[in-house]
């Protein structure tokens, strides 16, 4: 792997107006590779922008270090960091032009005139606004704006390009346009992004790999799928997507083969390694993974209960049900095309049934 | 619901022109009597006339009705070049100073800051009597003769916190991404300021030039009490004058001072306006 960023250890903390100290980053250590898509993900608050503001020099890490192209740049100047950020609200020069906005960083540094006209029409033809050039930024669009943000920032060829919640300001339709548009443009200049959202979703569909934080730690790092399919602990398995967690006890272990008792008696057996005798552990069900009806196998897990609520969500029904021994339980159902009456009304009985295969093992708790 | 629409379709602009009447209705008096050739009682229209112009810059003998004495033209050319000459230089001492404070106040920690502002704003509160004597014991006391050159001084005491003010309101509106902006597309701090921060806040740096430029050739507390014998500026001349009886030639050079007020004025906003 060719890493272009390297961060290790940082650290930083802020000081609160009452005396205390907020660690906004925790030991936080990342490689990024050439040519990939990471994003940063967590709540509010997290550390995200921290840690985003630290690659680009705004912000001093207290302790850690960051590399960028193999050049430690931990306390350089972020006007001497080659990297550049795509900021939330776009931070355009509204006292000039479309083209100025863009070339500003080659003049800056000094490139000559001819080039930089080059360089910025080729980049303002690659965002699509070619011949927007003479036009003043507040003459445009937010999506066009967010086009002018890009443009300015890939045009000195940064070795990575940061990108703080650059779509939050944007409305649903123009947000997933853009999120396409985004990850065509990276793919075509070949330059690492380093993109901050909240929203899991956007970083499900977007990101190579995706950094989950929470209280300036990393959760999780990984792959879209792999966060999904296979969090590692309590709070990734609630942030990213929806999930039924079941509480399980293990009663028997072999190997890496066990048994596990749930709250409601049941048993079924999981694959797991490192499990103990009487160990708690959570059990994550997707929502998409429960059938309706009763099981055919006897290792696969049967519930009881009343539909409590019924969300329409386009393609699928979220439904809600209270089993019969009072948790709270999501399934997803998708009527067939023969059958579009809705699957389930609040109030009817139904019996669920979540395959052995769904069930993953979740042996760590929420990490603060 | 009847009151209220009679309230906005009659009573309000019968206000709005009584409030204007109010405010305009005495200066645009100034303007008609200066063109009134009737030498005793200006109330009273008798023909046109520029011959109050005339007087004031010395085309036609002053009469002993006159509020100019004999000589006294050269005595309003000097007042007028002493006002321009304190205007000018007042502007550009407190214009430099004025947005340095307001960049250095906005940009950097420190402590006290807070209080540092306030000191910033007390020029501006401060009864301009008290700020003239305090002036005066000021330079006496130290032993610095009254001349342009102590008006100057005094004038740069208030008018750099006018110009704080202003350009502190412009750099408050700034976006502050704009310059990790620029800094983070390779811009060191100078180049920041140069290609970024100074043409944004510009049109506060003018406007408050402007400001700063016609408060100085206004002023008349202050610097009555500042001036020297022979460093007197164009409000103290004229308040001289008013002395020895309101004449129509104050008329006229109340009339040629509007208009260069809002000339001055005109351009502020014109400049405002363009962003
Ligand atoms: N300049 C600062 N001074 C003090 N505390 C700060 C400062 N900047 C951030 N913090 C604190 O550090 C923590 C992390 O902040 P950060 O801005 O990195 O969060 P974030 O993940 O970007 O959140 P959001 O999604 O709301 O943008 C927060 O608790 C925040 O209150
Ligand atoms: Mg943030």
């Amino acid at each position: 792997m060719n890493s272009i960023l390297g961060i290790k250890d940082a650290t930083k903390r802020y000081k609160t107006p009452d005396g205390g100290t907020i660690t906004a980053l925790n030991g936080v250590s990342l490689d990024v590779a050439q040519n990939e898509f990471v994003t940063l993900l967590g709540p509010s608050g997290c550390g995200k922008t921290t840690l985003l503001r630290s690659i680009s020099g705004f912000e001093d890490l207290e302790g850690g270090s960051i590399e960028i192209d193999g050049a430690a740049v931990t306390h350089l100047p972020a006007h001497k960091r080659p990297v550049n950020t795509v900021f939330q609200r776009y931070a355009l020069f509204p006292h000039l032009t479309i083209a100025r906005n863009v070339a500003f960083s080659l003049e800056v540094a000094g490139t000559d005139k001819e080039d930089t006209k080059r360089r910025v029409g080729e980049m303002l033809e690659l965002v699509g606004l070619a011949g927007y050039g003479d036009r003043k930024i507040t003459q445009l669009s937010g999506g066009q704006q967010q086009r002018v943000a890009l443009a300015r920032s890939l045009v000195a060829r940064p070795k990575i390009l940061l990108l703080d919640e650059p779509l939050s300001a944007l409305d649903k339709n123009l947000r997933q346009k853009m999120q396409q548009e985004l990850k065509t443009l990276q793919e075509e200049v070949g330059i690492a992004f380093v993109f901050v959202t909240h929203d899991q979703e956007e970083a499900l569909t977007m990101s190579d790999r995706i950094v989950v934080l929470s209280g300036g730690k990393i959760q999780q790092l990984g792959a879209p799928e792999d966060l999904y399919r296979r969090p590692e602990n309590e709070f990734v398995a609630g942030f990213v997507g929806e999930g039924n967690l079941l509480d399980a006890k293990i009663t028997s272990v072999d190997g890496t083969r066990a048994t596990a008792v749930l709250n409601s008696g049941q048993r079924t057996g999981i694959t797991h390694s490192g499990l103990a005798q009487n160990q708690a552990v959570k059990l994550l069900v997707r929502p998409e993974d429960v059938e309706v009806g009763a099981p055919s196998n006897a290792d696969d897990l049967h519930f009881k209960g009343r539909v409590s609520q019924v969300f329409f969500v386009g393609t699928d029904y979220l439904v809600h049900v209270t089993t019969d021994s009072g948790a709270e339980f999501k399934a997803t159902l998708r009527p067939s095309a023969h059958n579009r009456t809705s699957l389930a009304s609040p109030g009817t009985e139904i019996s669920l049934t979540v395959p052995q295969s769904a069930l993953h093992v979740i042996t760590e708790e929420k990490v603060v | 619901m009847k009151i209220k629409k009679l309230l906005r379709s009659s009573i309000l602009p019968i206000y709005g022109y009584f409030f204007f009447a109010f405010v305009y209705a005495p200066i645009l008096l100034i303007v008609v009597f200066s063109f009134n050739s009737n030498p005793v009682n200006m109330m009273i229209w008798e023909n046109f006339t520029f011959d109050w112009y005339r007087a004031i810059f010395g085309l036609s003998a002053a009469t002993t009705e006159s509020a100019l004495y004999l000589d006294s033209t050269d005595q309003l050319y000097e007042a007028v070049k002493n006002s321009l000459t304190i205007a000018l230089t007042t502007t550009a001492i407190s214009t430099v100073f004025g947005t340095a404070i307001a960049l250095a106040v906005a940009r950097f920690r420190f402590r006290l800051k807070p209080f540092y502002r306030a000191l910033m704003f007390m020029p501006m509160i401060m009864p301009d009597i008290l700020l003239g004597i305090a002036l005066l014991i000021f330079f006496v006391s130290v032993g610095i003769q009254l001349s342009v050159v102590t008006i100057i001084i005094g004038h740069c005491t208030f008018l750099i916190s006018y110009v704080f003010i202003v350009v502190s309101a412009r750099i408050a509106d700034m976006d502050d991404a704009l310059e990790e902006a620029a800094a983070d597309l390779g811009a060191n701090s100078w180049v920041t300021f140069r290609r970024v921060t100074f043409p944004m806040i510009l049109p506060g740096v003018i406007g408050g030039a402007l400001l700063a430029f016609i408060i100085s050739m206004d002023d008349l507390v202050i610097t009555y009490f500042i001036a020297g014998v022979d460093s007197q500026t164009l409000p103290v001349f004229i308040f001289g004058m008013l002395r020895r009886g309101i004449k129509p030639e104050i008329n006229a050079i109340a009339t040629i001072m509007l208009l260069f007020s809002l000339i001055i004025a005109s351009v502020g906003l014109y400049l405002r306006s363009r962003k």
